[in-house]
C-alpha cells in the first residue's frame, strides 16, 4: 500500500516537473519565434531560391532554424547538468536522441492560425471583402526528448523518459501582415480592385473632359498624364484605406498638394513626408556646445553651419591664439551684459561665471573674443624658412697630379744624412673655376675649384767619409755638404662641393637655378651661400689646405638671409588652407539619429572627416602651384610649400589625436555614468544604443492614420478570442510621380510609368447611321491607359503589438516590409529575394459625345503621351 | 574694298558657326558612382560593348530586337562584405510584361546575382548582354531598366544590408526603326546626337550662301 502511495506521489511530482518544464520551454520558443519573425518580417523572402518550394516554406524554415538554435542553446545551458529539479527529481534533455546535439528542425512543426478579419469599411467590387479569412498567427509544436532521474538514485537507467510536446502560439501577427500585403499586391494587379477603380475613375474623367471638349473645343488633351498620375495615387490611397484600414499620411498630404497644383497650375516640387522624417531634421550637433574661436573664421560661411565635429576650430587653433572670451549674461529684468574674460586671467572661467550667477546674472551664451597670431606657429614658419635657405658645403683636396723631385748636387757626398721637411717655396694657381652655369647644380656638384702647382724645397744633408793612416793610426774624416732639394707638385686641386641645400635630404625636390637670384620672384635663392663659404670658410683655411693630404675638409652650413616677405606669404597660404579645410563637413548621414551610440558616432564622424581630409591633402598642399616635374621654381616656393605640408601634416596629426582623446573621454564618461547607475556590464549599453535603436525610434514615431480592424478566431474551442488590429502604412516614395525622378548622388530612379494613347485619333469615330436631325448618332473615342510602377519600400506596421520587447521603449511594433533585398543564410548562401511591391494595369477609357459640336479626341497633336511627353 | 570687307565678315561668320559645331560635339559625361557606408556602385550601358555611357541615361532610344550591354561595378570599401545585384524593370513581374530579355549574363531580368564575399577595394564587375524584345508590351513607350546593389555585412546571426537602387536608363523603345550605325549611338546620348547632326547643316548652308555671294559679285 505504501509503495502504491509512494508511486502515486512520484508520478504526481514527475507530472508537475513536466508541466513546469513545458511552461519554461514554451516561453523560450515563443520568445525565439517572436524575435525570428520580427527579423523575417523586416527581411522576408518573396522569391525563394531553388532549394525551397515556396517563399512560405523558406520563411518557415528560417523560423524553424532560429527556434532550433535558441532552444538547443537553452537546453544545453539549463537541461544538461541537473539544473532543473522538482523535489527529488531532476529533468534533463536527452541529447543522445538528438543528432548533432541539437533540436532538429524536422521535430518543429508550424501551423497557421486563421482568423476572421473584419474591416471597418468596405466598398464591394472596388476593394477587398469586408470580412476575410486571414492566417494571422503561427502555432509551433516542438518535440523535445527529456529524461527524468531521481536525485538519490544512482541507476544508470533513467527513471522516466519522454518526448515532451511543447505547443505555443507565437504571439505576433507576422503572418497576418504578410497576407495583408500579399492581398494588397494582388489587388493592384490584373483585373483586381485597383484596375476596377482606375477604370471607373478614368472613364468618368474622360467622359467629363470629352463633353467639355465637345462644348468648347477645350481641353485639347482630353486624357492628360498629369491627371492620370494624380488619379493613380488617389486610387492607391483608396485601396490602402480599404485593405489596411489606414493610409500613409504623407501620400494623403502630397495628393492634396498635387490636386491643388493640378487645378491651380502651380508646380509643387517639395513633396513632404510625415512618416519618413528627413534625417537631417533630427541631427544633433555636439558643436552647439562650442564656438569657433578663429578670428578669420567669422567670415567663413561654412563655419556658421553647426557640425558634429568642427574641423575649423582645430585648424584655427594652430593659426591663432584666443586671448579672451565674451560672456553674455542676462538678469531677471531681461537686461544683458557682455563680460570679456581674459584667458590668461588668474581667475578661472568657472569662478567668473559663478561670481555673476551669485549676483543674479544668468549665463546666456559665450562668444569668441580677441585672438592673436599663434607665435609658436610663426616660429615654426621662420624655422622652416631658415632651414630651407641653407646650403652645406665641403672642400675636397685632391693631390693626384704628377709630382717630381729634384735633388741638389752632391757629387762626392754619397752618404745621405737626412733632410728637413718640405717647405713650400712657390705656389702658382694654374686655373680657377667659379660657380657653374645655371641648371647644372645638384647635391654633389662642385661649385668652385682651383688648381695649383706647388713648389717645395728642403735642405738635404750629404756627407763623405775618408780615412787616412797617420802614424799607425787611422784617421777618419767626414766631409759634409748641405744641398737644397726641390719638388714640383702639379694639379693640386681644391674643390668646393655642395653637399645639400634647401633640406633636399629631408624634403626632396630640387630648385630651379638655386644658386642664382630669381629677380622676377624677388627671391635671392641661395645666391650668396657659395661666395659666403669661400670667403668665410675656404679662404681663411686655404693655406692649411696646401699642406693637407687628399680628403674632405671644412664641411659647413651656410645660411642665406630669408626674404622678409616670406613669413607673411606663408601665413596667407596657411589661411588659404584653413578656409579650404573649413569646407569639410561630416556626412549628414552620420548623425545621432542614425548612430545613437556616441562612441560609434564619433568614430564614424572622425573617420569620415579624416577620409575627406586625406582625399583633399594634395589640394591643400598645392604642389603644382610651386613646382613643375618636382622642380620648384625658387627657394621661396619650396619654403612655402614645405610650410603648407607642415600645416597639413600637423593638422592631420591633431585630428587623429583629438579623435582618440575624444573617444577615450566619451568612453570614460559613459563608464562613469554606468558605474553611478550600478550597471556592471557595458554590453547592456551597447546593445541598447545599437543601430536598431534608430529603426525602433522611427517605428515608435509612426503615426497610425488608421482605424482598428477586428480579428476573431473561428474554431469552436477558442470562441471569444477577439482582438483588434491597428496598422500603420508607410511607403517610399509616398506620392509616386512619372514626371519627377528620385535623384540620389548622380543617379536617378523612376518609379511610375504612365502611357495613354488616343486610339481613334483626334476626331474620334462617328457612329452611324445618319439620322434625320444629325449627321451621325454619337462620336466615340477611346484611350488605352497603361500604368505600371512600384514602391522602393512598402511596409505595414502592427501598432498595437506589444509582444516584441525593447530595452528602451518596452516594446516595439513588428512590421512587414517589401523592398528589393537579398536574403542570406548564416553561411552566406542566398535563401531568396525580397522584392518591391509593384503594380501594372492596362485599361480603356472612353468618351461619348453627341454629334454636331466638336468631335472628341486629343487635338493637341499628341496621340500617345508618355510621362507627359509625346512619343 | 567693300567686297573684301563683306568676304571677311562672311568668313568670320563661317568660322564662328563651325566652331559652335565643334563645341556642341557630344561629350559623354562621367557621373559619380552611388555610395553607401559599405562601398559604391556604378553602372554603364552600351550598344556595342565597347563605348559605355555612365548611368543614369535619361532617354536612350532602342529599336525592337536591338541588343545592348549593361555593365555594373561594385566596389566595397570595407572588408568582409557580401555583394549581390538585382536587375529589374520597374512595375513588371511576369515575362510577358518585360520589355527586355537577357541574352547572356549572370542573371535574368527581375532576378538577382550573388557576387559573394569580398574584401575592401576588391571590385566586382558584371556584364549583361540584353536585347529589346521583338514585340514588347511597352512598345513606343519609355521604360526604365533599374538595378539594386546590395552590400551586406554579417553581424551575429543577422545581416546588415546597405542597398543602392537607381535606373540605368530610361529606354525609349522604338517600334519599327532600325539603327544601322550603332557606333555613333553608343558614343553619345541620343539628344546630343540630334543637336550635332542638325548643327552640321548650318555651315553647309553658309558655304552655299558664300558661293552664291561670290557668283553674284563676279556677275
Amino acid at each position: 500500500m505504501n509503495n502504491e502511495v509512494q508511486h502515486g506521489m512520484n508520478q504526481q511530482q514527475i507530472e508537475t516537473l513536466l508541466a513546469k518544464t513545458r511552461i519554461d520551454l514554451t516561453q523560450i520558443i515563443n520568445q525565439a519565434g517572436i524575435n525570428a519573425l520580427q527579423y523575417i518580417g523586416s527581411h522576408p523572402v518573396i522569391i525563394p531560391s531553388e532549394d525551397f518550394d515556396s517563399a512560405e516554406s523558406c520563411n518557415q524554415q528560417r523560423l524553424k532554424n532560429k527556434i532550433s538554435s535558441v532552444l538547443t542553446n537553452y537546453l544545453k545551458c539549463n537541461y544538461e547538468s541537473d539544473e532543473f529539479t522538482q523535489n527529488e527529481f531532476i529533468i534533463n534533455a536527452d541529447f543522445t536522441k538528438l543528432s548533432d546535439n541539437r533540436i532538429p528542425t524536422q521535430s518543429i512543426s508550424i501551423r497557421p492560425i486563421v482568423m476572421k478579419l473584419k474591416r471597418p469599411l468596405s466598398i464591394p467590387f472596388f476593394g477587398p471583402e469586408q470580412e476575410q479569412l486571414l492566417p494571422v498567427y503561427y502555432q509551433v509544436t516542438v518535440n523535445i526528448p527529456l529524461i527524468i532521474n531521481s536525485k538519490n538514485a544512482h541507476e544508470t537507467e533513467p527513471l522516466h523518459s519522454t518526448d515532451l510536446t511543447v505547443t505555443t502560439v507565437l504571439t505576433t501577427r507576422y503572418l497576418g501582415l504578410q497576407h495583408l500585403i500579399s492581398s494588397f499586391n494582388e489587388s493592384l494587379r490584373n483585373l483586381g480592385p485597383f484596375w476596377r477603380t482606375m477604370t471607373l475613375l478614368t472613364n468618368v474623367y474622360s467622359m467629363a473632359r470629352g463633353y467639355r471638349h465637345y462644348q468648347k473645343g477645350l481641353p485639347q488633351n482630353i486624357v492628360d498624364n498629369n491627371h492620370l498620375e494624380l488619379i493613380t495615387n488617389l486610387v492607391l490611397l483608396f485601396e490602402e484605406a480599404l485593405t489596411f484600414g489606414g493610409i500613409n499620411p504623407s501620400l494623403l498630404i502630397d495628393a492634396v498638394k498635387q490636386t491643388k497644383s493640378v487645378f491651380s497650375g502651380e508646380n509643387i516640387n517639395n513633396i513632404s513626408s510625415v512618416n519618413s522624417l528627413t534625417k537631417s531634421d533630427w541631427m544633433v550637433s555636439f558643436s552647439d556646445l562650442k564656438e569657433s574661436f578663429a578670428e578669420e573664421s567669422s567670415t567663413d560661411e561654412q563655419n556658421s553651419k553647426q557640425q558634429l565635429v568642427n574641423i575649423t576650430d582645430i585648424a584655427s587653433s594652430i593659426l591663432w591664439d584666443q586671448t579672451s572670451i565674451q560672456l553674455e549674461f542676462i538678469n531677471e529684468n531681461e537686461e544683458s551684459k557682455i563680460v570679456t574674460y581674459q584667458i590668461d586671467s588668474s581667475k578661472s572661467l568657472e569662478d567668473t561665471v559663478k561670481e555673476y550667477q551669485d549676483n543674479n546674472w544668468v549665463l546666456k551664451g559665450s562668444f569668441k573674443g580677441e585672438s592673436v597670431q599663434n607665435q609658436s606657429t610663426i616660429q615654426n614658419i621662420n624655422s622652416i624658412a631658415e632651414s630651407m635657405y641653407t646650403a652645406s658645403f665641403s672642400t675636397e683636396v685632391n693631390r693626384k697630379g704628377p709630382c717630381s723631385i729634384y735633388e741638389g748636387e752632391h757629387n762626392g757626398f754619397p752618404i745621405d744624412n737626412g733632410s728637413s721637411s718640405w717647405v713650400i717655396s712657390n705656389i702658382t694657381r694654374m686655373s680657377q673655376q667659379t660657380i657653374p652655369e645655371k641648371g647644372t647644380i645638384s647635391p654633389g656638384t662642385i661649385v668652385f675649384e682651383e688648381v695649383y702647382t706647388i713648389e717645395w724645397t728642403r735642405s738635404h744633408h750629404w756627407s763623405n767619409k775618408t780615412s787616412e793612416v797617420i802614424e799607425n793610426e787611422t784617421v777618419i774624416q767626414w766631409d759634409q755638404i748641405i744641398v737644397t732639394d726641390q719638388k714640383k707638385e702639379q694639379n693640386v686641386t681644391f674643390s668646393i662641393k655642395v653637399i645639400d641645400y634647401a633640406e633636399m635630404n629631408y624634403f626632396p625636390g630640387d630648385i630651379l637655378d638655386v644658386f642664382y637670384e630669381n629677380i622676377s620672384a624677388d627671391d635671392s635663392n641661395l645666391e650668396t651661400t657659395i661666395p659666403s663659404y669661400i670667403s668665410t670658410v675656404y679662404e681663411p683655411h686655404k693655406q692649411e689646405l696646401f699642406i693637407q693630404d687628399t680628403g674632405t675638409y671644412y664641411q659647413s652650413k651656410i645660411s642665406e638671409t630669408v626674404p622678409e616677405w616670406i613669413t607673411q606669404h606663408a601665413v596667407n597660404a596657411l589661411i588659404e588652407i584653413y578656409h579650404q579645410v573649413s569646407r569639410i563637413t561630416v556626412d549628414e548621414k552620420i548623425n545621432a539619429m542614425n548612430y545613437p551610440n556616441p562612441t560609434e558616432l564619433l568614430t564614424l564622424a572622425f573617420e569620415d572627416m579624416l577620409q575627406q581630409f586625406e582625399t583633399n591633402k594634395t589640394k591643400f598642399e598645392q604642389k603644382t602651384s610651386y613646382a613643375k616635374n618636382d622642380v620648384f621654381y625658387c627657394t621661396s616656393d619650396k619654403t612655402i610649400y614645405a610650410i603648407r605640408c607642415w600645416y597639413v601634416s600637423f593638422l592631420h596629426q591633431q585630428l587623429q589625436l583629438l579623435s582618440s582623446d575624444l573617444q577615450t573621454d566619451v568612453d570614460d564618461a559613459i563608464n562613469d555614468a554606468l558605474e553611478t547607475a550600478d550597471v556592471d556590464d557595458k554590453a547592456v549599453f551597447d546593445e541598447a544604443m545599437n543601430d536598431n535603436l534608430v529603426s525602433s525610434f522611427q517605428h515608435q514615431l509612426s503615426i497610425p492614420f488608421s482605424t482598428s480592424m477586428k480579428l476573431k478566431r473561428m474554431d469552436a474551442e477558442t470562441k471569444g478570442w477577439n482582438e483588434s488590429l491597428l496598422l500603420s502604412v508607410d511607403h517610399q516614395p509616398a506620392y509616386i510621380s512619372c514626371f519627377q525622378q528620385e535623384t540620389i548622388d548622380d543617379k536617378q530612379e523612376y518609379f511610375l510609368g504612365i502611357r495613354n494613347t488616343c486610339l481613334l485619333g483626334p476626331s474620334g469615330l462617328p457612329i452611324l447611321p445618319i439620322t434625320p436631325t444629325t449627321p451621325w448618332l454619337v462620336t466615340l473615342n477611346t484611350w488605352l491607359i497603361q500604368i505600371r510602377g512600384g514602391y522602393a519600400v512598402f511596409s505595414i506596421r502592427d501598432m498595437n503589438d506589444e509582444t516584441v520587447f525593447h530595452p528602451l521603449f518596452c516594446h516595439e511594433p513588428i512590421d512587414f516590409t517589401r523592398k528589393n533585398e537579398v536574403i542570406r543564410a548564416n553561411d552566406g548562401t542566398i535563401l531568396g529575394w525580397n522584392t518591391r511591391l509593384t503594380f501594372a494595369v492596362d485599361t480603356i477609357s472612353c468618351s461619348l459625345v453627341p454629334s454636331w459640336g466638336c468631335m472628341v479626341g486629343d487635338t493637341d497633336g499628341v496621340l500617345s503621351e508618355h510621362h507627359g511627353k509625346e512619343v | 574694298m567693300l567686297l573684301k570687307f563683306r568676304l571677311l565678315i562672311k568668313l568670320i561668320l563661317l568660322i564662328s558657326i563651325m566652331s559652335l559645331n565643334v563645341f556642341t560635339q557630344p561629350i559623354s559625361i562621367q557621373a559619380q558612382p552611388s555610395q553607401c557606408t559599405f562601398g559604391e556602385i556604378d553602372a554603364w550601358i552600351s550598344i556595342n560593348g565597347k563605348n559605355w555611357l555612365n548611368t543614369t541615361i535619361s532617354e536612350l532610344s532602342l529599336s525592337c530586337g536591338q541588343s545592348f550591354f549593361v555593365k555594373a561595378k561594385m566596389s566595397p570599401s570595407v572588408d568582409d562584405i557580401w555583394l549581390a545585384l538585382y536587375l529589374f524593370e520597374p512595375g513588371t513581374t511576369s515575362t510577358n510584361q518585360e520589355s527586355f530579355t537577357v541574352i547572356d549574363g549572370p542573371c535574368q531580368l527581375n532576378d538577382g546575382v550573388d557576387l559573394g564575399k569580398t574584401y575592401a577595394f576588391e571590385n566586382k564587375t558584371v556584364i549583361w548582354k540584353m536585347k529589346v524584345k521583338d514585340d514588347p508590351v511597352w512598345k513606343n513607350g519609355i521604360t526604365p531598366l533599374s538595378l539594386t546593389g546590395f552590400f551586406q555585412k554579417q553581424k551575429d546571426d543577422e545581416w546588415i544590408t546597405e542597398d543602392i537602387s537607381f535606373s540605368i536608363a530610361a529606354i525609349h523603345i522604338l517600334e519599327n526603326e532600325t539603327i544601322s550605325d550603332t557606333s555613333s549611338l553608343d558614343s553619345e546620348p541620343h539628344n546630343l546626337r540630334f543637336i550635332s547632326s542638325n548643327l552640321i547643316i548650318l555651315p553647309i548652308i553658309l558655304l552655299v550662301l558664300l558661293g552664291l555671294g561670290f557668283i553674284k559679285q563676279k556677275k
